[in-house]
């Protein structure tokens, strides 16, 4: 049983990234610590694209990028989140790193979770951490993950934000491809507006 | 959002123009034509009626473009184009099968129609049923070996099944008829990249900042790529070929050189390179990167 804490601004960058480009997949990388093994604070999320999202040429100097600047915060990239254009997909996928150090990644360390609307389970196949013949119900049970927010105003302030149209200030690596000026690494404009919410 | 009539057709127009999806906005501005009442009855009215009821149907107002559709058959009770809107609406609910009906018995009508097997393709797309809407997108370009906007779509299918040499294939097409356009080079550098072709992704990464000016995206890609390939050669005790082309050690690191000094470039003059959209939102976007984006940037070039 692992568990993941989702802050405020982390949990309304992902929706917003996903409202902003309504026909296209999104995807971004998480940031937060990760102290405890079975314990993940998920603080800020970073979204890198929506043109495609299954070339990596853009995606490599992304992630260079959002490590330089984790370095730079002292925090870490902690997980990934991506969310599909096809609606009949799993809406939301958020994989989340167990282990204490996502930088030594290899594939087992990364669990990916998905909430088809009725809590969060964990998503075997994808990212094949465990032969398919040890599936048994027991076994998936072991890997629900329980996924809290920080705190009871994450899901009223995202719902405050969608409503203000607020993924307008939100931009992406992809946006900023377009335009340098951009500012996808902070998103410091609405990381004011969510601090005032 | 209160503009005059006046300013929301132009915003319209300038929408209309550019090609880019912004449906909530059209929808904003949709509302407040429609509560008013003041869409014209003339060509570009019925222009905007068609454009608000896509909006209504991609952003889920349904009562809004259904009202708008309605305008429009009122008017045009024969037309094609009405007739296709209305089908649309069928998707946009859901409503899959009364919509293939009516597709299936336009293209009886008229089986010339370039654009009904398009919307059958969007149903099959829309179910999730993708290696069917790849067979027929295929049979689609096959009589339709012009229709760039479907080489598009199929190379962009191709991708979501990360069938990367199929999707090449598709952009090889798309290069063969515009070869000046530099978006599908792009494209192509980024498919050979995700295959593993650094060599390859690179001749067409300086191809694309060859045909664009100050393309960032372009020299992002020289720069990994260039940087990429002088890493294999130092890692390599081969020094046999190195001789060769774009193996050259030397070209390499002079075209690592460049791309490092038109990023520093364009990110002190962002404006200079920025992409000219014909619609932008100038109060949204900042003059200036930020001072940490610029700093990340510079360690990144390991400056």
């Amino acid at each position: 049983m692992s568990h993941f804490s989702i802050s405020k601004p982390a949990y309304s960058k992902i929706v917003l990234h996903s409202l902003k480009f309504p026909s296209s997949s999104v995807h971004g990388v998480l940031l937060g610590t990760n102290t405890d093994p079975s314990t993940v604070r998920v603080t800020d999320a970073v979204p890198i694209g929506h043109a495609s999202i299954s070339t990596s040429a853009m995606l490599d100097i992304a992630l260079q990028q959002i490590s330089i600047y984790a370095q730079k915060c002292e925090i870490m990239i902690v997980g990934y989140y991506a969310s599909y254009e096809n609606i009949n997909q799993n809406k939301l996928c958020i994989s989340v790193s167990e282990n204490s150090n996502f930088k030594n990644l290899d594939i087992p360390t990364l669990n990916a979770y998905t909430n088809p609307g009725s809590g969060w389970t964990r998503v075997s196949d994808s990212f094949g951490s465990e032969p398919p013949a040890e599936k048994t119900l027991a076994k998936q049970s072991k890997h629900t993950a329980s996924c809290t927010f920080e705190n009871s105003t994450v899901i009223a302030t995202t719902k405050k934000l969608v409503q203000e149209n607020a993924q307008k200030l939100l931009h992406d690596f992809d946006d900023h491809l377009g335009n340098v000026s951009l500012d996808w690494l902070q998103n410091s404009k609405l990381n004011n507006l969510i601090q005032e919410s | 959002m209160k503009y005059s009539t006046t300013e929301c057709l132009e915003r319209l127009e300038s929408i209309r123009l550019s090609g880019e999806r912004r449906s909530q906005e059209v929808v904003e501005i949709g509302e407040i034509l429609e509560r008013s009442n003041t869409i014209p009855k003339t060509d570009e009215g019925w222009m905007i009626l068609e454009q608000i009821a896509i909006g209504g149907m991609d952003t889920g107002k349904f009562e809004l473009a259904n009202a708008c559709i309605q305008k429009l058959k009122q008017m045009f009770s024969q037309s094609k184009r009405v007739r296709m809107l209305e089908c649309m609406y069928l998707e946009a609910n859901g409503w899959y099968n009364e919509a293939l009906d009516e597709y299936n018995k336009s293209l009886e009508l008229d089986p010339t129609d370039m654009n009904i097997p398009k919307r059958k393709i969007a149903i099959l797309i829309a179910q999730n049923d993708i290696s069917s809407a790849i067979k027929a997108l295929l049979q689609h370009v096959d009589n339709f070996p012009n229709d760039l906007e479907s080489w598009i779509k199929l190379s962009q299918l191709y991708l979501d099944e990360h069938l990367y040499p199929q999707a090449a294939y598709c952009i090889e097409e798309l290069i063969l008829m515009n070869p000046v356009n530099h978006f599908y080079h792009l494209k192509y550098a980024e498919i050979q990249y995700t295959l593993g072709n650094i060599e390859m992704a690179l001749k067409y990464y300086l191809s694309v900042v060859e045909l664009s000016r100050d393309n960032v995206q372009g020299f992002y890609g020289v720069k990994l790529c260039s940087d990429r390939l002088m890493q294999n050669i130092s890692s390599s005790k081969k020094t046999l070929d190195s001789a060769r082309g774009l193996k050259n050690k030397n070209t390499l690191s002079e075209l690592s050189q460049l791309a490092t000094e038109r990023l520093l470039f364009a990110y002190s003059n962002p404006s200079a390179t920025s992409e000219k959209l014909i619609y932008k939102d100038d109060k949204d976007i900042e003059e200036k990167p930020t001072p940490m984006t610029k700093l990340v940037l510079e360690s990144w070039l390991k400056l």
